[in-house]
């Protein structure tokens, strides 16, 4: 999990735990996050947008993606808070819908 | 024969008149004005528009307009006139539209044009009424990145919420307590918020943090407080409120502020370590009732011991010795002077 705010990521975590999942990170910051995705021991990633000061979680994207690790977005600004090329994969918006994660994390286990 | 040379006279000093009236509201207009023929050739160009072009009335009088614009309409503006010369079409005369001006020393700028046309009874001439609306733009772009800005603020504090609300039933023995609970919660994210943008969201004292706290508690004299000046970064200060809220909630249901005796302590101190400054604050209660550490995580003890300790990048230790509840954190301040994400430079 990659997510620089604090109660965002207890929610994220508590949600994740629903589904049967263990959670690993998170990841606060966009060095921490590119650190992680290079890291193993994890099946698929969310991947906050915005991780402030003008940093954001793309670069960690891209080395998922090059690895082939599944992944998803939360961001509270909507698609067009994706870089275009990014848009691929799937996009949750804050607050987070339970159903709508538990949907995307099926998706992304099965892929 | 006198009325017969008077009455020329007379027309003649009122329209020199009019003249002089007209001239002096063009020449003290704040808008350029700019003259020309329907040929593009400049007639006129007030003070306001030697200012706004660089240009001075002498350079201007004669010359095409269209140096006064940038491409493409440099190119194509002696074709809009003989367009409109010819077949009466409009594209701007009248209406009035942003547009991009080019002063004499090459740069431009968003421009906001209307044109008026008009004869002497023999040619026809436009006038141009121009502004530079630079700082407009910028204000409606800044105006854009706020509004984004906002609603993100928004959407996180909307999942920030649905993180209290969710974990505060998740842990809640009765509805009720529940309903007690998250408003306090609430309540503690507000003041936090608070202090926050007293600063401008640039950050906050943690003396002010401790102090929003206890106020909010009462009972100051049941408090000592001491520690040096010390300035986090907006996250973490939010997060040490919170986390200090809880500390304060548990201290009043079972700790040192639940009997009459209770006394709370809380100080810090900045302290030297090898090339980083440490920050260390300690919360620690006494002459409470004898204490027994909890039977399991709630809320505020995942808070403190978790989201807290990674929010300032140190650790954090929650203990129940029999005499008061300890909570110490231990967090890299970084060098002196310097931000980071967990404090801000110059305390």
């Amino acid at each position: 999990m990659v997510e620089d705010e604090l109660f965002v990521a207890m929610l994220v975590e508590d949600l994740l735990s629903d589904l049967g999942c263990a959670v690993v990170g998170p990841a606060a910051s966009a060095s921490e996050a590119v650190a992680a995705a290079e890291a193993s021991g994890f099946d698929l990633a969310l991947l906050d947008v915005n991780l402030g000061d003008g940093e954001t979680s793309f670069r960690a994207a891209e080395i998922l993606r090059e690895r082939g690790v599944p992944f998803a977005f939360v961001t509270g600004y909507g698609d067009q808070g994706v870089r275009p090329d990014l848009r691929d994969a799937p996009i949750l918006s804050k607050p987070i819908d339970p159903r709508q994660l538990a949907k995307v994390i099926a998706r992304l286990g099965e892929g | 024969m006198a009325t017969k040379t008077t009455a020329p006279r007379t027309r003649a000093t009122r329209a020199a008149a009019v003249d002089a009236r007209y001239r002096a509201i063009v020449d003290t207009a704040v808008d350029a004005i700019v003259v020309i023929d329907e040929r593009g050739r400049v007639e006129a160009f007030n003070p306001a528009a030697e200012r706004l072009f660089g240009y001075s009335v002498a350079e201007m009088v004669g010359q095409n307009v269209n140096i006064l614009m940038p491409e493409p309409y440099h190119g194509e503006h002696d074709g809009y006139l003989a367009r409109y010369r010819d077949t009466g079409e409009r594209r701007i005369i009248g209406i009035g539209r942003e547009v991009e001006g080019r002063r004499s020393d090459g740069t431009t700028f968003p421009l906001e044009l209307s044109i008026a046309e008009w004869n002497d009874g023999k040619r026809r001439f436009f006038t141009g009424v121009m502004r530079d609306v630079t700082d407009r733009r910028r204000a409606e772009e800044l105006q854009r990145l706020m509004i984004n800005e906002l609603n993100h603020r928004v959407k996180n504090t909307l999942a920030t919420v649905q993180s209290v609300a969710g974990q505060t039933l998740r842990n809640a023995e009765t509805l009720e307590d529940a309903r007690d609970s998250l408003t306090r919660r609430l309540l503690a994210l507000s003041r936090g918020h608070d202090i926050l943008t007293a600063e401008s969201w640039d950050g906050a004292a943690l003396a002010d943090i401790v102090s929003a706290v206890i106020a909010a508690h009462g009972e100051a004299e049941r408090f000592s407080v001491d520690g040096t000046a010390i300035r986090l970064a907006p996250k973490p200060a939010l997060a040490l409120s919170m986390a200090l809220h809880e500390l304060m909630t548990n201290a009043t249901k079972y700790g040192a502020l639940s009997n009459a005796a209770g006394q709370v302590r809380i100080t810090w101190r900045r302290e030297a370590g090898e090339g980083d400054d440490r920050l260390k604050l300690i919360w620690e209660e006494a002459h409470g009732p004898t204490v027994s550490p909890p039977t399991r995580q709630g809320f505020g003890t995942r808070l403190i011991t978790g989201g807290l300790a990674r929010e300032l990048g140190g650790e954090v230790r929650l203990d129940y010795p029999a005499s008061g509840v300890v909570c110490e954190i231990d967090a890299r301040l970084g060098k002196t002077g310097e931000s980071n994400r967990f404090f801000r430079g110059a305390a």
